[in-house]
């Protein structure tokens, strides 16, 4: 879309299509994992050309898009307090004299939360900084108990990175188009409370459960030049999070669309962070920063710098194994990471580079697919066209995840293995899948059973049928016979109606062209 | 609290104990801790009122830790001070005392725990007698900031005791109190120590944990102790350092016995006169008793070196700039939301910060936050911040080469004896000058102490103050014990009120007795 002379209507249509595509767990996503906390995006435009002469031509906007993910530490604990994260618990169970900025109290740092930033930083082939800083950032606000955060503004604790990313395009949506967008770093950082505005006794109640929760800010420069690329760079990097279990959950590209809409109707994008309510996949402003705020950054004087060690031998003698981050034990438990594991689904089953990033993408497929392939003798390619047509056609169309199926990977495994055997034609096949959907208890012989649904193998039985219809039908036979041989299907469809589609199919049509030659 | 009674004479000797001698006479039931208790409450009781030395003091609670401590001595699991009674400054957050920090902003807190400083004077059973007064949030070298009035010097009612650590220091030098804690960020145990006339310690930056210390200037701050003698420095010390990982500038470092070398002859002993220190500015008086000091120390076989420390001039404008820095974003917290101080009426948010933070701090403190939060500001951060740090490393190298060629440095505290109450308050800047010899130590996170050596033109201590290198706690007090056993050359009168009957105390720098 970039640069391209779309008109604003059909940019934005396509627009929230992509991001359909792009994020489907936004909508089907119901356990709700909060991961993703804040997505700021820059949005600039430019003119394409200098109008000069129609000034009431609709502006084109050529988007500019760079992204700063907050992306919530996976930690049992806080960033510098002992007290537990968690979402269920009751408001202000879950803080501690910390957390509530008692005087006198101070910030102790969780490693985990370190090595989960380390972690990151490598998989996105990030420079891990052996030293890195704390510093505060302040502003008052009633839900930051301590009139500033901890983060780590002048040296991070990792730096120029990269995130490849791919997305379909070309116009049938299926060529992958790969990109790369810089990482600019990684900083750890806390979060702050929340505050709950109740306009009716216009009063605010302030619960810090989250105050103090380990963040990771991740800052992409601005490389992306439209929402689908965003929305692609945001989708991988979640992938990325969720594989390495540094971070759970889901995300929102509602704001870069909002945004858009701002830019195009003629507004201009506030500075403000916004949060992103995932009920209703909106973002909403979540306080007013009037104008440019001055931050006030400075050192932290109760944290000492944070080393990063490359081996256990390279540590200074005396700090505790406990407390030592060491880049090569976590390099160690990197997992396989999305990109590498498309590849490797590409290679191992022979599908196409555009069905892996399906697989990959949607949370669960690639293991729901490879279960089936593990349980059937149907090839990986005839998997694929099932997982892709049948089963995520009736996921989306009654908005569940693979993990709410009620057909259950050995289930269409069972149903492949009775195509194959010759037990049930393909058509049949897919009758069993909606029936199985229906009454997820039963098993797919026991419907083939229930609906006589077996194969019709009785080759006497065939000729009677298709004498049948041959007999019936003289004109479409004078029209095979004269050459249209695609007629023939239409006798086909008639002899498989007769049947209930239970006839092979390979012998129908060679009883079928026998009787009318 | 009861009507003052009348001190049992062979007790009221007892008042001027040091630690040592409280710990051998509870040790061998000569006296219980809570009748040793029960008189320094009587005392503080009888004056506290003219010295204001005490924000809290609460008999019946001070009461059941002594009988607690009774208890462990009477079950033989009583430490070396066990039942010995203490004064907290009342920034060290203690469960279930009012910990103001000299502040209208804390004057409703009740701390819901305990310091690490707290919790180690509890565990060797030191029986807490009350919070002693400070300047708010440490803020101040008079002790006329606090929002509970000002302390008074025991010396001299109409002299200022000194500051931040006002209270500590007036509640010893009164003997309303054996020991106490105090906090120094640039000179609050060590001035305060030389103008009450008691031995106060400031260790190395990260020897005794911040955990539970209300911030003042987090890269400065350090708690330490005041008490009669540098002996009882010791005993303390060994109580209140160790490693607390609840502080991540806590240094992890085997445990030492500060009294160790105590004993240490000085023979040798190279120490370090700054020229910065005994330039312009200096009062002829103070000047004088700190020449004689090092000339007695000379006697004991030390060696004077003559060094430089050419950056002390800026160390006035380093801290003035660092410390309000940290302290405007440390006092950030209070804002009335969750604990605090709030203003009763407001119409938003913005307005409730405002009101609660106006209403809450005084001026002292709102003008260190002005301060703090200019320098901290877009586009003077390097001007200022960047500045005063570089400098701060300057003045760290300017010791460690002194210290390549001498094992302690001697000079005076502060330029002149303790001033009139009310002198300089309308003056910061000026107050802000008499810092100047003590400020240099603590952007450096070095140790130092002060120590009696005489007495002004008007009859007011004067303290000399020892620095040494890091972690060189146990030699500083060597040379502060072995400077205390020399005969008494010099002496002056503490009056003190003792109901209507003027008490005249002859003290020198260690010792005191009645006239």
């Amino acid at each position: 879309m970039a640069g391209s002379p779309a008109g604003t209507t059909a940019l934005l249509c396509h627009l929230n299509k992509l991001i359909a595509i792009y994020s489907p767990t936004i909508t089907y996503q119901r356990h709700g994992w909060c991961v993703i906390r804040r997505i700021c995006t820059s949005v600039s435009r430019c003119r394409s050309q200098a109008q000069t002469k129609r000034k009431s031509a609709p502006q084109e906007l050529v988007g500019v898009v760079g992204l700063e993910i907050h992306a919530q530490i996976h930690s049992n604990t806080k960033l510098f307090s002992g007290s537990q994260v968690g979402f269920q618990a009751p408001p202000n169970s879950l803080v501690s004299f910390f957390d509530a900025s008692l005087p006198g109290t101070l910030p102790v740092l969780n490693r985990r939360c370190v090595e989960a930033a380390v972690m990151t930083g490598l998989a996105l082939n990030c420079t891990i900084n052996r030293k890195s800083l704390f510093d505060r950032k302040h502003y008052f606000y009633a839900d930051l108990p301590a009139g500033y955060q901890i983060t780590q503004q002048r040296l991070p604790i990792a730096v120029d990175g990269t995130l490849t990313y791919s997305h379909l395009g070309g116009r049938k949506r299926n060529t992958v188009v790969t990109k790369s967008v810089r990482i600019k770093q990684i900083q750890l950082e806390q979060d702050s409370g929340k505050s709950l505005h109740d306009d009716y006794r216009s009063q605010t109640l302030i619960d810090l459960n989250r105050a103090g929760v380990g963040l990771m800010e991740l800052v992409m420069e601005p490389d992306m030049s439209c929402g689908e690329e965003a929305a692609a760079a945001v989708r991988e990097m979640q992938l990325i999070l969720q594989a390495l279990g540094t971070c759970q959950g889901n995300m929102a590209d509602y704001e870069i669309q909002r945004q858009m809409v701002v830019l195009e109707s003629g507004g201009t994008v506030q500075n403000e962070t916004r949060s992103f309510d995932g009920k209703t996949g909106h973002t909403i402003p979540m306080r007013d920063k009037e104008g440019l705020q001055d931050y006030r950054f400075m050192p932290e004087p109760n944290l000492p710098p944070l080393m990063v060690y490359e081996a256990c031998s390279t540590a200074p003698p005396g700090v505790a194994p406990s407390q030592l981050v060491v880049l090569e034990e976590v390099r160690e438990r990197l997992p396989e990471l999305p990109s590498v594991r498309r590849q490797r689904l590409v290679e191992t089953y022979g599908i196409l580079p555009e069905h892996s990033f399906t697989l990959v993408n949607e949370d669960g497929l690639m293991d729901y697919f490879e279960a089936v392939v593990r349980e059937t003798k149907a090839g990986p390619r005839k998997v694929i066209g099932w997982v892709m047509n049948e089963l995520q056609g009736l996921l989306h169309q009654q908005n569940l995840s693979v993990s709410q199926s009620p057909i259950s990977p050995q289930a269409l495994a069972q149903i492949l293995n009775l195509q194959e055997n010759g037990q049930i034609s393909s058509s049949i096949a897919k009758q069993v899948f909606q029936e199985l959907w229906k009454t997820p208890g039963k098993t797919a012989q026991q419907i083939v059973k229930e609906h006589d649904l077996g194969m019709v193998n009785d080759s006497t039985e065939i000729h009677r049928i298709c004498q049948k219809v041959v007999d019936s039908h003289p004109d479409q036979v004078q029209a095979i016979r004269g050459g249209n041989k695609k007629v023939l299907n239409k006798l086909m469809g008639l002899v498989q109606k007769e049947t209930k589609g239970r006839a092979d199919p390979v012998l129908v049509r060679a009883i079928l062209e026998q009787k009318t030659s | 609290l009861a009507a003052a009674r009348p001190f049992r004479t062979e007790v009221s000797t007892m008042i001027h104990a040091t630690l040592k001698q409280l710990s051998q006479q509870l040790a061998s039931k000569q006296i219980s801790a809570v009748e040793l208790a029960g008189e320094y409450l009587n005392r503080i009781e009888a004056l506290n009122p003219a010295l204001n030395a005490f924000i809290t003091v609460d008999r019946d609670k001070t009461l059941a830790i002594a009988a607690h401590a009774d208890a462990r001595r009477a079950a033989g699991e009583a430490g070396l001070l066990t039942g010995v009674p203490v004064a907290h400054k009342d920034i060290f957050c203690q469960q279930g005392w009012k910990t103001s920090c000299g502040s209208k902003m804390l004057d409703s807190f009740i701390s819901p725990y305990d310091a690490h400083v707290i919790e180690q004077c509890d565990a060797a059973g030191l029986v807490t007698l009350g919070r002693a007064n400070m300047d708010e949030f440490a803020m101040g070298s008079s002790n006329e900031n606090s929002y509970y009035g000002a302390v008074k010097n025991p010396w001299d009612l109409n002299a200022i005791p000194g500051g931040s650590s006002g209270g500590s220091a007036a509640a010893v030098a009164a003997r309303l109190a054996p020991v106490a804690t105090a906090t120094d960020t640039g000179g609050s145990i060590r001035q305060p120590a030389s103008h009450c006339g008691v031995t106060g310690l400031k260790p190395t930056y990260g020897v005794v944990s911040r955990f539970g210390m209300v911030a003042y200037a987090s890269s400065l701050d350090q708690g330490g102790m005041m008490a009669q003698t540098a002996e009882d420095c010791a005993l303390m010390l060994n109580v209140m350092a160790g490693f607390d990982a609840r502080d991540s500038t806590s240094l992890e470092r085997e445990r030492e016995d500060y009294s160790r070398d105590l004993a240490q002859p000085l023979a040798g002993l190279r120490v370090g006169l700054p020229r910065e220190y005994f330039a312009e500015g200096l009062a002829a008086d103070v000047g004088r008793i700190i020449d004689n000091a090092v000339g007695e120390l000379k006697k004991l076989g030390a060696e004077v070196v003559d060094i430089s420390l050419p950056n002390t001039q800026l160390s006035i404008p380093a801290y003035y700039v660092i410390a309000p820095a940290e302290a405007s974003a440390n006092l950030s917290r209070f804002d009335g939301v969750r604990y605090g101080h709030r203003a009763s009426e407001y119409k938003d948010l913005a307005e409730m910060y405002e009101k609660s933070r106006a209403e809450g701090f005084g001026s002292e403190v709102k003008r260190r936050i002005m301060v703090g939060t200019y320098v901290l500001s877009h586009g003077y951060y390097d001007a200022y911040y960047l500045k005063a740090q570089k400098i701060r490393r300057l003045i760290a190298n300017d010791f460690s080469a002194a210290f390549a060629g001498c094992d302690v440095i001697l000079g005076p505290v502060a330029p002149t004896a303790a001033f009139n109450l009310g002198e300089k308050s309308g003056d910061p800047v000026q107050m802000y000058l008499s810092d100047i010899y003590t400020l240099s130590v603590n952007l450096a996170g070095l140790p130092a102490m002060s120590v009696p050596a005489g007495f002004s033109d008007n009859g007011r201590p004067v303290g000399l103050q020892i620095i040494g290198n890091y972690f060189s706690e146990a030699k500083m007090l060597n040379v502060a014990h072995q400077f205390q056993q020399l005969p008494i050359v010099e002496g002056g009168k503490l009056n003190i009120l003792v109901g209507d009957q003027e008490k005249v105390i002859r003290v020198t720098r260690a010792h005191m007795e009645e006239d």
